[in-house]
């Protein structure tokens, strides 16, 4: 909670001091009234969903023996719903190629299933179904390079890049079932809560690859941008020597980190404004402009 | 009116996101560092799907491949044997019900093989057995005398020390076994009163599980007597024996309720011990003690653990870990957890380490590893029912994490 606290002061000095050093440099380059597909510059806010689903490279478990499952479940994408909100900046180089940064807040989340049962020699059974969730919380820095296709006020693009995330927590709730029928009950359930901070167990480092495409649409000075990203973790986010290191989560829930990489899909939308032709503020109160004027 | 530079604007904005990028770079490159050899660190519990099946770890020993050998008790009293490999996965089980009340200490053949005293069932002889890592047990010796054996310890030139309770006679009989397997020392304890009961609990896991245990002394290469941890005249208590085998002097416990739960010989008539006094347990990392002496273990000095359970099983050894000579006392909290306390050994508290949680964890024995960790061995309950064996390995980086 402190961390997430910190993150969002952070960013949010960050940009309001760049916002009041400009501001107060004045005598600098007046802007003018332009044109939307003139602007060189963009700045904006981009929030909305993420989708993951890892992908395991070493799966481990706290238990060994002969005729055991004991690779987890891992839950579809689609139950693994996150959420991100973040700045964008960027710069187009053309009328068809940019680049932006969009420093995010992620959160990430994904869960998975172990199931242990035992039996006697007369039918009876417990079984026992752990449900782990990982929430993981990122400050992603993501870079991109844009193609365009100019459709009027719409512009579909593609675009790809790379993002580097820093581990500012993680938490993980678990769930346990028990279906015991040794109490003399045809059908017993008993169900408990955890939670615990499991921040240690993963890196702080992400590395990652991205893939995606979108669609804008200028509405007066504004461009409002819809997107779809396909992110793929290049590394291991498992602290392989904190594996053991929980005895509450390995010895007692039973729980092991996998080695695994996050592969995300990420749903957003996003508010943009040209920071060289349509912010044009009146110190009297003036109103920004709202005339447009095409380039040639 | 004033109006924005947008230059400065993205100046500004980049320089500002170039630095904290520049800045957790250099904190955060830890990706290229997240490498760790599988096999110096685990945590293992060898389960399976029978509600009736039960464990109880006796030794283990590591084994030529990297991975160990467990000696267990399955079912209160057959033999069990598990192999784990390096990564502590299970490589094989098995169970042979030909063989009851198996005890440690194992030992290394020069084969490699393992070696343990066992029961056979039907003629209730100690018997000495070996088993190779490829699962394969051989009878090697079945001896005469019809007891119940309570435990065993190499000696260091190959031979045995073997401890057992004549149950017709009511005694306990301390033997010295050569290398060849021939009995060439035998001396009885009687403890003057009927301690079947007692016997009984700690043979069938039914109660206090009393610190019987056998052990050498050496100056250097050179053995001066031996100790035996045994019930004699009332009361339980540390015997020890010259080299010649004449009985010296001895360590007497307070009934059955006082003694010493764990002794090691270090050098120069110096010894690191623990003892219990009815509920309470005491360290005492280094004293000295003249073998020729009877004393109490009541005057032996010693701190008080609050942490350890009543009765609980110490297991008290000597490693030498990131270059340090280290003492490791192991047992079992009052909650159920396993803990390990470094000393060195001249008695100067460096650490200790907790492992398991939720549910039970007992400690049973642990090992010093090829590779400078630690192996430990437990039981616990999965589930909070289901006795199993459980294993963990730590690193010397782990525990040199935990010393002072």
């Amino acid at each position: 909670m402190i961390l997430k606290k910190q993150v969002f002061i952070l960013l949010t000095l960050f940009v309001f001091t760049s916002f009041l050093k400009v501001a107060d440099s004045k005598g600098q380059q007046k802007l003018t009234e332009g044109d939307m597909d003139a602007s060189k510059w963009w700045m904006g806010i981009k929030t909305g969903a993420n989708f993951t689903s890892p992908q395991i490279i070493v799966p481990y478990s706290v238990f060994s023996g002969e005729n055991l499952t004991l690779e987890k479940s891992y839950s579809g994408s689609l139950q693994n719903k996150g959420f991100q909100i973040g700045i964008l900046a960027g710069h187009a180089f053309t009328n068809f190629l940019s680049v932006t940064i969009q420093p995010s807040y992620f959160i990430y989340s994904y869960s998975y299933q172990a199931n242990y049962n035992w039996i006697d020699t007369v039918g009876n059974k417990i079984d026992l179904n752990f449900n782990y969730q990982q929430i993981l919380y990122y400050l992603d820095i993501p870079l991109f390079v844009r193609f365009y296709y100019k459709l009027g006020k719409f512009q579909p693009f593609i675009q790809g890049g790379g993002y580097y995330g820093i581990l500012l927590n993680g938490r993980k709730n678990i769930s346990i079932e028990e279906n015991n029928t040794l109490s003399g009950a045809a059908y017993d359930f008993t169900e408990t809560k955890k939670t615990f901070n499991n921040k240690n167990l993963f890196l702080k480092s992400l590395l990652g690859w991205t893939l995606g495409a979108g669609l804008t649409y200028d509405i007066e000075w504004f461009r409002i941008g819809f997107e779809v990203n396909y992110r793929g973790g290049l590394n291991n986010i498992t602290n392989v020597k904190n594996r053991f290191s929980e005895n509450n989560l390995v010895s007692g829930v039973y729980d092991l980190m996998d080695d695994l990489k996050l592969r995300n899909t990420e749903v957003s939308l996003s508010v943009a404004v040209p920071l060289d032709n349509l912010v044009h503020v009146s110190r009297s109160g003036g109103k920004p402009s709202k005339k447009r004027k095409r380039a040639n | 009116m004033f109006s924005i530079s947008y230059f400065s604007l993205i100046n500004n904005f980049c320089s500002g996101l170039f630095i904290i990028l520049i800045f957790f770079l250099f904190t955060h490159c830890d990706i290229k560092k997240n490498e760790i050899k599988p096999e110096s660190s685990f945590a293992k519990i060898y389960n399976n799907e029978k509600i009736e099946g039960s464990f109880y770890p006796i030794d283990l020993k590591q084994t030529s491949d990297g991975g160990f050998l467990v000696l267990a008790a399955a079912n209160l009293w057959d033999t069990y044997l598990l192999k784990i490999n390096s990564k502590g996965e299970q490589e094989w089980d098995t169970t042979i019900t030909s063989i009851v009340n198996p005890i440690g200490d194992l030992s290394i053949s020069n084969n490699g093989s393992l070696r343990f005293f066992g029961m056979d069932k039907l003629s209730r002889q100690i018997t000495l057995l070996e088993i190779s890592q490829d699962k394969n047990l051989n009878e090697l010796k079945r001896f005469s005398f019809t007891t119940t054996a309570l435990s065993s310890s190499p000696t260091p030139n190959g031979g045995y020390l073997l401890l057992s309770y004549n149950y017709d006679k009511g005694k306990t009989f301390f033997h010295i076994i050569s290398p060849v397997f021939e009995t060439i020392y035998e001396q009885e304890y009687d403890p003057l009163e009927d301690v079947t009961d007692k016997i009984d609990a700690h043979v069938y896991r039914r109660g206090i599980s009393y610190p019987f245990f056998t052990g050498t002394i050496l100056n250097g290469n050179t053995t001066v007597g031996y100790y035996v941890n045994v019930f004699y005249e009332y009361r339980i208590a540390l015997q020890f024996i010259d080299a010649g085998g004449l009985p010296a002097g001895k360590l007497d416990g307070y009934s059955y309720r006082g003694g010493l739960s764990s002794f090691l010989p270090l050098a120069n008539n110096q010894f690191a011990l623990s003892r219990f006094a009815f509920e309470e347990n005491f360290f005492t990392p280094n004293v000295p003690i003249n073998i020729e002496d009877i004393q109490s273990v009541s005057k032996l000095n010693g701190k008080q653990i609050y942490d350890i359970s009543a009765y609980a099983k110490v297991v008290l050894k000597k490693a030498i870990i990131g270059g340090r000579d280290i003492l490791i006392y192991g047992s079992t909290t009052k909650n159920n957890r396993i803990i390990l306390y470094f000393y060195t050994p001249t008695g100067e508290y460096l650490g200790q380490k907790y492992l398991g949680a939720v549910f039970p964890y007992e400690l049973f024995n642990f090992i010093h590893t090829n590779d400078g960790g630690l192996a430990i061995l437990g039981k616990t309950f999965v589930a909070g029912r289901f006795p199993r064996v459980c294993l963990f390995k730590l690193s010397s980086e782990e525990i040199g994490g935990i010393l002072k």
